[in-house]
């Protein structure tokens, strides 16, 4: 007996592109699981994800692919926040090699993953970023982002006497 | 008066107004001296004009006032367009909060400090002081002011939050630093009920008790206690005011206490996870009783370590809790959460109660370090491995035990990897010679032994035991990246030629056309033969050659780097 056939779903980005994907791709995201089981009956007119631009769609779709299947992560939890407490910033190696994408993608992507709630790529995300900022100083973090110092000089010093004593870690 | 006026304005621009209207010609006519001298300042046609003249300069200034509006309006906004170039700017803050979350909690060592994220711009700063959880973090010690902790306080908001005041053992400036904790914990009182981990480090008992009167609050949240004395040998202390934190502390989970004297409440130890007691000599030691009846009181425990416990006296703080709450029972305490056990110089009345009052099903670590005989020990550990005892790590040190229970104790211990054994005058080469036999093995997956300081034990059977649990097509480990001294090399092609009359002795099939023996043991992958004087180094080389970590004691001259 041939195995059931899984349920396809249209997706409609914010620039018309449409994507037609299996069901357990898309409840990755727990936004449009919750959307489809809202809707009993079939539809045939496509999801429309206005938040989203296609190019990043079939980045979070490709993320999504890879993990189909995988368990979703629970509720927090008063143990679960404590295991994350405890876990470090290792990303996967597939993890990884998909995130290795220029900063403008990388922060679509987060905002993709927000919008979709899909928690573990937006784990992955936040990562990333973090990995990015790790032994930087803000001179140099400002470089990376082309954020602007927009601090007057009392300002800075009144940071940075704060800091005067041994960081809490 | 010139002196003081600005340089570029010369000083006759005060003297006469040099645009005064040239005379009438007409005649001059006497006057008087007055008038010979006077001169005004301004012609009467330019007074009615100052009106205008100011109305004109406020103008003029209305008008800066506005272009400079303009100018900072369209600064703002060439700021605000260079800052949407940067992607990182559009996220909104909740997401750019989770990000420092991220780094400052979740990176261990590598940890990201909250004050370069503050300094690299204004909007940064600002998410970072409404994010609570990068301030729940509170230190108070020598290096971490009473006025950050403050501020730390007032930025976690609502957030739960982890305390560490620790002064450590120094015990310079003591009034000064008794002070110190107690405005530390005056701090802390108003949120104790959102504190989640405590920890207290201080010189001595006094000071203890000095920031512990002062936690009379609940402590709904608090699941992590840690409370070290330093120095308590010295003092003699009475006990303190109970219970803590009003006894109520349902989600505490794991306490370690360190010569924290609080008459056993068991209300404070009860369905913890983690018990780790330190430092309790005499009459603050518990009593047998008093132990077990914690451990009945913690069926989930899942680690217990007692280090420094000696065998109780009949004490003023023991006697109050243990007969009162709950009289010992006869029923055995299942503690089948109980994966790791350490006990470090605690009195054998304490350690044998214990372990004839306990089980442990799914104990994996077990350390028995300076406890005197341990024999009754193993026996009750063989009476509970008939059934299942997946002991993993096994460690005794310079304690005495029975060699024959103890190695009838391994042969029901098959899950072991990990054996060591310190400062072990007992144990003998027959138990080297159990390890090697096959039939059946013992111990068949260890990977690690550790024979420091264990002089009873032979050679030969050392080297029968790691030839033994060798596969059948092994080779010597290669060790020609390794510099050697002269000499070596033909020491090691000596230890080689002497390895393979070994092995063609205990393999004698070996390059006969048979088919592989197929060993149910595990090779040995480290040996740690420190302190054996017994051992020499060219038995150490051997080693080398077959099992790929070995330790020694590091021997000064031309063996150093080997």
């Amino acid at each position: 007996m041939a195995a059931p056939a899984t349920q396809q779903i249209k997706i409609r980005c914010n620039d018309e592109k449409e994507f037609t994907v299996d069901r357990d791709v898309l409840e990755r995201s727990v936004l449009i699981k919750n959307m489809l089981e809202d809707v009993t009956e079939q539809q045939d007119a496509p999801i429309p994800l206005p938040n989203v631009s296609g190019p990043v769609m079939a980045k979070v779709l490709e993320y999504c692919t890879h993990h189909r299947g995988e368990p979703l992560p629970s509720a927090d939890t008063e143990q679960s926040q404590d295991e994350t407490r405890k876990r470090t910033t290792d990303i996967s190696e597939w993890d990884q090699k998909f995130i290795t994408v220029d900063q403008e993608m990388l922060f679509e992507i987060i905002l993709a993953a927000n919008y979709l709630d899909i928690k573990s790529l937006l784990d992955v995300g936040c990562k990333t970023v973090a990995n990015m900022i790790k032994g930087k100083t803000p001179e140099e973090i400002r470089k990376l982002f082309n954020i602007v110092n927009d601090f007057t000089p009392e300002e800075e010093a009144q940071i940075k006497k704060e800091n005067e004593w041994a960081e809490d870690r | 008066m010139s002196s003081t006026l600005p340089a570029l304005i010369p000083a006759t621009a005060f003297g006469r107004p040099n645009w005064r209207l040239p005379h009438p010609p007409t005649m001059p006519s006497p006057k008087s001296a007055v008038e010979e001298f006077y001169v005004p300042r301004c012609p009467p046609t330019m007074n009615v004009s100052i009106p205008h003249l100011r109305e004109a300069i406020s103008s003029l200034e209305s008008k800066m006032a506005f272009l400079l509006n303009q100018k900072n309006e369209l600064e703002s906004h060439l700021d605000q367009a260079v800052r949407l170039q940067s992607p990182i700017l559009r996220l909104p803050s909740e997401l750019l909060s989770s990000i420092f979350v991220t780094g400052v909690l979740e990176m261990g060592e590598d940890s990201l400090m909250v004050s370069t994220l503050m300094l690299v711009c204004r909007y940064w700063a600002d998410v970072a002081l409404n994010t609570p959880a990068l301030w729940a973090k509170i230190f108070v010690s020598p290096h971490h002011s009473l006025e950050r902790a403050r501020r730390k306080i007032e930025r976690s908001k609502t957030c739960p939050i982890d305390v560490s005041i620790n002064y450590g053992p120094h015990t310079e400036h003591m009034s000064n630093v008794t002070e110190q904790i107690t405005r530390a914990m005056d701090l802390f009182r108003p949120a104790l009920c959102r504190t989640r981990s405590f920890h207290l480090c201080v010189p001595n008992r006094p000071q203890a008790h000095a920031a512990l009167a002062r936690c009379k609050e609940d402590a709904p949240l608090l699941r992590t206690l840690t409370i070290e004395i330093c120095h308590a040998m010295q003092e003699d202390y009475s006990c303190l005011p109970l219970p803590l934190f009003n006894g109520h502390t349902p989600a505490l989970r794991s306490c370690a206490l360190t010569s924290f004297n609080f008459g056993w409440d068991l209300t404070l130890l009860s369905r913890l996870r983690t018990l780790k007691l330190d430092g309790y000599f005499n009459s603050h030691s518990p009593s047998p009783a008093t132990l077990v009846s914690i451990l009945r009181q913690c069926p989930t425990l899942e680690e217990l370590t007692l280090r420094n416990l000696s065998d109780s006296e009949s004490g003023p703080c023991v006697t109050t809790v243990e007969n009162t709450q709950h009289p010992p029972t006869g029923k055995l305490i299942q503690l089948p959460r109980l994966k790791k056990a350490s006990f470090h110089y605690v009195g054998s009345a304490l350690t044998q109660h214990i372990f004839s009052q306990v089980t442990v099903p799914n104990l994996e670590s077990l350390q028995m370090c300076y406890l005197q005989n341990v024999t009754p020990i193993l026996q009750s550990l063989y009476a509970q491995a008939l059934t299942r005892l997946p002991l993993r790590y096994l460690r005794i040190e310079s304690s005495l035990f029975n060699e024959m229970t103890f190695v009838t104790l391994l042969r029901r211990l098959p899950s072991i990897v990990r054996l060591e054994l310190v400062d072990i005058e007992d144990v003998s080469s027959y138990f080297l010679k159990v390890l090697s036999s096959s039939q059946p093995w013992i111990c068949p997956r260890l990977e690690s032994l550790t024979l420091d300081g264990c002089t009873s034990l032979e050679w030969e059977y050392l080297r029968s035991l790691i030839e033994s649990r060798l596969p059948a097509n092994s080779q010597a480990y290669s060790r020609q990246g390794i510099p050697l001294a002269p000499g070596i090399t033909m020491l090691s092609s000596a230890s080689a030629a002497a390895a393979a009359h070994a092995r063609s002795k205990s393999h004698p099939n070996i390059r006969v056309t048979q088919p592989p023996v197929v060993f149910s043991a595990q090779r040995l992958r480290l040996v740690d033969v420190t302190r054996c004087s017994q051992i020499s180094k060219e038995m150490v080389q051997w080693l080398r050659m077959y099992v790929a970590d070995v330790k020694c004691e590091v021997t000064k001259g031309s063996w150093r780097d080997s």
